[in-house]
C-alpha cells in the first residue's frame, strides 16, 4: 500500500489513509447490499400474489376465549321487539337467520354479560328485524327499518349510553340478505343504503362484499345459521373414498324472478350449468336429493356460487364436511376472515373464469388440496362455523365476542362532546320515518 | 492503469471501482473528499439499485399476474390446436348493465344489473382436464386410505364356483377385475363343475392376484336350479378344504361370479374375527316381475327391497336373519318353497380362515369341527351357518338394519347354454337369422304376447339422484322421463341365440 499523504480529512487514521477510500466504498458497499436485501424483502412480499390481510392462522385466533375480554350489557327492551315476533312465527328459530334469536339467548347466560351498564364494553339490544315471515317462510324486510328506528328510539329515551356515544359501542345483529339495508333486491338495497341510525354502531351480519355500500368497514360478517345437530347425525366414515371431483345442487336459474337469465347470480350460476352440464367431472344438478349431505362427503371440491346474494349456507356444509369450497362470487367477504386464512381452504374463482373453471381446478396440484382438506379437517375450524346450543368454546358464538373484543379498548373519540352529533334523526326515506309499535306487529 | 506509483485498486469496471479510482485520485489530488460528492454518488447508487429493483419486480408482477388473470389467453395458446379464443357471449337485447346504483363508493369492479352468461366456445370436457382430475382422485383417495383406512389387511381369500356357459366370461370379467382391485393379497381359488376347463383358464389368467387356485370337480352341473345350488354349496366346501390343507390366512369371501361388489365390502371384511354376515341384495329376477310371483312376496316386508340379511337386537347381536328365498327363473321356488328359502345364500358370510383349520387352538367352541358339518357326500344344500353351534355368535359386519347399505349384489342371469356369446363388443355384420335354441339348461318359458308389457321399474342411479329433472337447469318438476327397461326375458333369449354363422367368434 503506497501512501497517499499525511494529511486527510474524512477520518482520524491518516497512516493508511490509501485505505480510507476503500474502506469507505467497503461501508458503502454494504450499505447498498443492506439497502438491496431490504428493498427485496419489502418489494419481494408485495409481489407474492393472493395475500390479503389475514392476520390470524387458522388456530391462533379461533381458540381465544372472550370470557373476561369484554362485557355485553344487554338492554331490557319490551317484547314487542323480540320474543312477541317469535310467538307469532316460531318459524324464525329454524330459517338461516335464527342467529338474532340464538346470539341473545347465548348472550343473556353467558359470562361476559354484565348487569352494570357503566361496567360494559359493549351494548347490545335484542331486536329481531328478520321475523317477519311471509307464509312460505321469507322474511319481509319492509317493517325492519321502523322497528330498528323504533327501537333504537327506546334505548336512547331510556338509557344514556346511546346518546353518550351515538351508538359506537352498541352492535347489532342483521343477518338478512343486505344486512342493515334492509331489502331483499340489491338495487333497493344500494338505494336505501344502511340505515342512518347504524352508522356508527357495529353490526353482526351475513352479507359480505367489498367494496359494497351494505357492508360497512367494521362489520363483522358471521355464516348463516345451520342447524349443526342435523349436519352432525348425517357424517359418514371419513374413510368413505371422495370420489365426486366437483358437486354442487342449486337454481342454475331462477325462472320465477329472472325468467331471461343474466340478472340471477350475475350470470355465474348458468354459467356453471351451460359449461359443465356434460361433463363427468362435475357433479351438478337442480334436484334434491335425500343424500345431499353424505354426498357432499364423497366430494373433493363443493361449488359455492353466489345466488341473489354473495354468501351461501354451502360454505358451512363444505366446511362442515371436508369438501373443498369453491368460492365464485366476485369480492366477497367471507365470515370472521380475520381470523380464518380463507384462501389458504377454500379456492377463489372470478366470475369471468367460470367457463374454464375445470382447468383451474385439475391444475391444483394434489399437494395444495392435501393441505386445505388438513386445514379443514381442524375441529376449530368446523366449530367456528356453527352455532351450537348451547354453546360450546370455539363456536361461532364466541368467534363473535372475539371479534368484538379485538375491537376493544374503543377510542375515546367516540364518546361525544359536548353539542356534537353525527346522526341525524330524520335522515332516511319518508316511509322510515313513520313510528311503529304503538298498535300492532 | 495509472503510471503513478500510487495503490492499484483492482480496476473492474464497476462504479466502486470506478468511484474508487476516482477517490484515490482525488485524495491524491485534493486533501479533502467533498462531502457532497460522496453522498451524491452513494444517492445515485441507491437509487439505481432500488430502481433497477423495481423494474425487475414490475416485470415479476406482470409475468405473475398475467398467468393468474388472462388466464384464458395463456391457457389456450400453447397447449391446444384451437386457434381462436374468446368467450361467446349471450349479449342480452335489454339494458346491459346499470353501473350508475352503485352510489358513492369507489370505483364498483362488481355491478348489479344483467350480466352476460359467459359460455366457452367448445362446452365440453376436456381429456387433459380429465386425467388430471383423476390424478388427484387418485391422489386423495390414497391419503384418506393412509390417514382412515384399515392399517394391517387381511389377506382375502376368494371360493368361487364355476361351471362354462354363454355368460361366464361376462360374469366372470366383472368378478376378475372386482378381485385385481382389492387391496393387500387376493387368493383366488375357482372350482369348476364339470373339471378345469381351458376357457376358464384363459379367462382366469387375466386376473391380477397373488395366487390362482383353479380346481376342477368331476360333476356336471344339473340342470335345474335347485341341484345348481346344491353343488355349488358342495364346490365351496370342496374351496375350503383347499384351505385346510393348505393352511392358508385371511378372511374367506364367497364370491360367486355373478355377483356385484362394492369395493367397501372388502374393507368391512376385514373386520371379521370368526364368522361374519352381512345383508345381501338377492337379484333373482333378472329384470322382469310376474304376476304369481307378486301373490308370494307378502313376506318380505318390512324390506323394500330383496335383501337377506340379519336381524339383530338393540345392543347389535345377531337374533335371527331375514332371509330371501333364491328366486329364480324356473318355477320351483317360486311356488312357495318355503324350506328353500330359509337356506342363506353363502355369499353374505365371511369366514375367518382359521375356522376351518385342521388344528388351530383359539378356535372357539363354538365352531364346530370339519367333518361335523362339511359332509357334502349327503347330497343336500349346506347352508354355512352350519358351521356354529351357536348362532348367536355371528358377527354381524355389515350394521345391521334394514336400511344400511347393501355392499354386495347376488344375481343369477343366465342365457341359454347353446347359444353363443359374442367375444368382443362390437358385432361387424348384423344378425342375419334368429333361430330360438333347442337345448336349454333351464326350462323355457313361454310368456303369451297378448298379456301387457311388465311395468318398468323406476332403476335409481347411485350419484346425485335424477338428472333427468334438471337437463337443462330450469327447475321443472314433473318432467322425468322413467327409465325402461330394455330386457324381458323372451327378447333376451331370442336375441342371444343366434346362429353362429354370420358372426366372427
Amino acid at each position: 500500500m503506497g501512501s497517499f499523504g499525511p494529511s486527510c480529512s474524512l477520518g482520524r487514521e491518516c497512516g493508511s489513509a490509501g485505505l480510507k477510500g476503500p474502506r469507505l466504498w467497503n461501508y458503502g458497499f454494504w450499505v447498498g447490499v443492506l439497502v438491496l436485501v431490504l428493498v427485496c424483502l419489502v418489494g419481494g412480499a408485495d409481489s407474492e400474489v393472493g395475500h390479503q390481510r389475514i392476520s390470524g392462522s387458522a388456530g391462533d385466533v379461533l381458540e381465544d376465549n372472550p370470557v373476561g375480554r369484554l362485557k355485553v350489557f344487554i338492554y331490557d327492551l319490551p317484547s314487542k321487539y323480540n320474543t312477541d315476533w317469535l310467538k307469532k312465527d316460531p318459524r324464525c328459530l329454524t330459517h338461516m337467520f335464527a342467529v338474532e334469536e340464538y346470539l341473545h339467548d347465548f348472550l343473556v347466560e353467558s359470562p361476559v354479560r354484565t348487569l352494570n351498564p357503566e361496567d360494559a364494553d359493549w351494548f347490545y339490544a335484542p331486536v329481531y328485524t328478520t321475523c317477519d315471515l311471509t307464509p312460505n317462510g321469507l322474511p319481509l324486510p319492509f317493517k325492519s327499518p321502523r322497528v330498528m328506528r323504533s327501537a333504537i328510539s327506546y334505548i336512547s329515551s331510556h338509557w344514556p349510553y346511546w346518546n353518550r356515544t351515538e351508538g359506537a359501542d352498541h352492535f347489532f345483529v342483521v343477518p338478512h340478505d343486505f344486512a342493515a339495508c334492509f331489502h331483499y333486491q340489491e338495487e333497493k338495497a344500494i338505494e336505501r343504503g344502511i340505515l342512518p341510525l347504524l352508522k356508527r354502531a357495529t353490526l353482526v351480519q351475513t352479507f359480505g362484499q367489498n367494496h359494497h355500500v351494505c357492508l360497512k368497514e367494521d362489520s363483522i360478517v358471521i355464516p348463516p345459521y345451520a342447524p349443526p345437530e342435523r349436519m352432525q347425525t348425517r357424517l359418514t366414515p371419513p374413510s368413505t373414498p371422495r370420489s365426486i371431483f366437483a358437486y354442487f345442487r342449486g337454481l342454475f336459474y331462477d325462472t320465477g324472478n329472472d325468467p331471461e337469465g343474466g340478472y340471477y347470480a350475475r350470470g355465474a350460476r348458468a354459467a356453471i350449468w351451460e359449461n359443465f352440464k356434460d361433463n363427468p367431472l362435475f357433479d351438478i344438478s337442480t334436484n334434491h336429493p335425500g343424500t345431499y349431505y353424505e354426498d357432499m362427503q364423497r366430494a373433493i371440491f363443493c361449488l359455492c356460487p353466489l345466488g341473489w346474494a354473495p354468501w351461501s349456507p354451502r360454505l358451512v356444509e363444505g366446511v362442515i364436511f371436508g369438501c373443498i369450497p369453491v368460492i365464485i362470487a366476485d369480492d366477497i367477504v367471507l365470515p370472521f376472515a380475520d381470523a380464518i386464512p380463507w384462501e389458504k381452504i377454500g379456492v377463489f374463482v372470478a366470475e369471468k373464469d367460470v367457463p374454464v373453471l375445470d382447468r383451474i381446478l385439475s391444475t391444483i396440484s394434489p399437494e395444495d388440496v392435501l393441505e386445505k382438506q388438513r386445514l379443514l379437517a381442524n375441529p376449530a375450524m368446523k366449530q367456528a362455523m356453527l352455532f351450537p346450543r348451547p354453546a360450546q368454546p370455539g363456536d361461532a358464538f364466541h368467534q363473535i365476542l372475539n371479534g368484538l373484543a379485538r375491537k376493544l379498548p374503543h377510542d375515546p373519540s367516540i364518546f361525544l362532546k359536548p353539542g356534537q352529533s353525527f346522526l341525524n334523526w330524520t335522515e332516511g326515506p319518508l316511509g322510515d320515518l313513520k313510528p311503529w309499535g304503538k298498535d300492532s306487529l | 492503469m495509472r503510471p503513478h506509483g500510487a495503490q492499484r485498486v483492482r480496476s473492474k469496471t464497476t462504479i466502486g471501482g470506478v468511484l474508487s479510482e476516482l477517490s484515490i485520485e482525488s485524495t491524491q489530488s485534493s486533501k479533502r473528499i467533498p462531502v457532497y460528492r460522496i453522498l451524491v454518488q452513494w444517492a445515485f447508487c441507491i437509487i439505481a439499485v432500488v430502481f433497477g429493483l423495481r423494474v425487475a419486480q414490475e416485470a415479476n408482477l406482470v409475468r405473475v399476474n398475467f398467468s393468474r388473470v388472462d388466464e384464458a389467453s395463456e391457457l389456450f395458446r400453447p397447449s391446444s390446436n384451437r386457434t381462436v379464443h374468446h368467450y361467446e357471449y349471450w349479449i342480452d337485447p335489454k339494458n346491459e348493465s346499470t353501473p350508475g346504483l352503485l352510489g358513492a363508493k369507489k370505483s364498483p369492479r362488481v355491478y348489479v344489473g344483467r350480466h352476460p352468461i359467459l359460455v366457452r366456445p367448445w362446452p365440453h370436457p376436456d381429456p387433459v382436464e380429465m386425467v388430471h382430475a383423476y390424478k388427484m382422485i387418485a391422489r386423495v383417495q390414497l391419503e384418506q386410505q393412509r390417514l382412515y383406512g384399515i392399517q394391517s389387511w387381511k389377506p382375502i381369500i376368494a371360493i368361487t364356483p364355476m361351471y362354462v356357459r354363454t355368460f361366464q366370461s361376462v360374469h366372470l370379467t366383472g368378478l376378475l377385475h372386482t378381485l385385481s382391485l382389492v387391496r393387500g393379497p387376493v387368493t383366488w381359488i375357482v372350482i369348476e363343475a364339470g373339471g378345469a376347463s381351458a376357457e376358464t383358464a384363459a379367462l382366469l389368467s387375466q386376473a391380477r392376484v397373488d395366487k390362482l387356485v383353479h380346481l376342477g370337480a368331476s360333476e356336471q352341473l344339473p340342470q335345474s336350479f335347485k341341484g345348481r345350488r346344491i353343488l355349488e354349496s358342495h364346490l365351496r366346501i370342496e374351496g375350503l378344504r383347499y384351505v385346510r390343507e393348505h393352511n392358508l390366512e385371511g378372511a374367506v369371501v364367497f364370491a360367486d361370479d355373478s355377483n356385484v361388489y362394492s369395493m367397501q365390502f372388502f374393507d368391512a371384511a376385514q373386520k371379521v374375527r370368526w364368522v361374519g354376515t352381512f345383508p345381501v341384495g338377492i337379484l333373482g329376477h333378472a329384470g322382469f316381475e310376474e304376476p304369481d310371483l307378486s301373490s308370494t312376496l307378502d313376506f318380505h316386508k318390512p324390506f323394500d327391497l330383496p335383501v337377506q340379511a340379519p336381524t339383530c337386537d338393540t345392543s347389535g347381536n345377531i337374533k335371527g336373519w331375514h332371509a330371501f328365498g333364491s328366486r329364480s327363473l324356473d318355477g320351483e321356488f317360486v311356488k312357495g318353497d318355503r324350506e328353500e328359502e330359509t337356506k342363506l345364500e353363502w355369499a353374505g358370510f365371511v369366514l375367518n380362515a382359521r375356522a376351518v383349520w385342521t388344528t388351530e387352538p383359539d378356535r372357539p367352541k363354538w365352531i364346530k369341527e370339519w367333518i361335523e358339518w362339511a359332509h357334502p357326500e349327503d347330497g343336500q344344500y349346506i347352508d354355512l351357518r352350519s358351521i356354529v353351534s351357536d348362532e348367536t355368535k355371528v358377527e354381524a359386519l355389515g350394521r345391521c338394519g334394514s336400511d344400511e347399505a347393501v355392499l354386495v349384489w347376488w344375481a343369477r342371469m343366465e342365457a341359454r347354454s347353446d347359444s353363443k356369446f359374442p367375444s368382443r363388443w362390437a358385432l361387424d355384420s348384423p344378425l342375419e337369422i334368429i333361430v330360438p335354441a333347442k337345448r336349454t339348461p333351464w326350462p323355457d318359458r313361454i310368456f303369451p304376447l297378448s298379456s301387457p308389457p311388465p311395468p318398468a321399474p323406476q332403476t335409481t342411479k347411485h350419484r346425485g339422484g335424477n338428472r333427468s329433472g334438471g337437463r337443462d337447469g330450469k327447475s321443472r318438476r314433473g318432467k322425468r322421463r322413467p327409465d325402461v327397461v330394455k330386457s324381458r326375458p323372451l327378447d333376451n333369449q331370442r336375441e342371444s341365440s343366434i346362429v353362429s354363422k354370420g358372426m366372427r367368434t
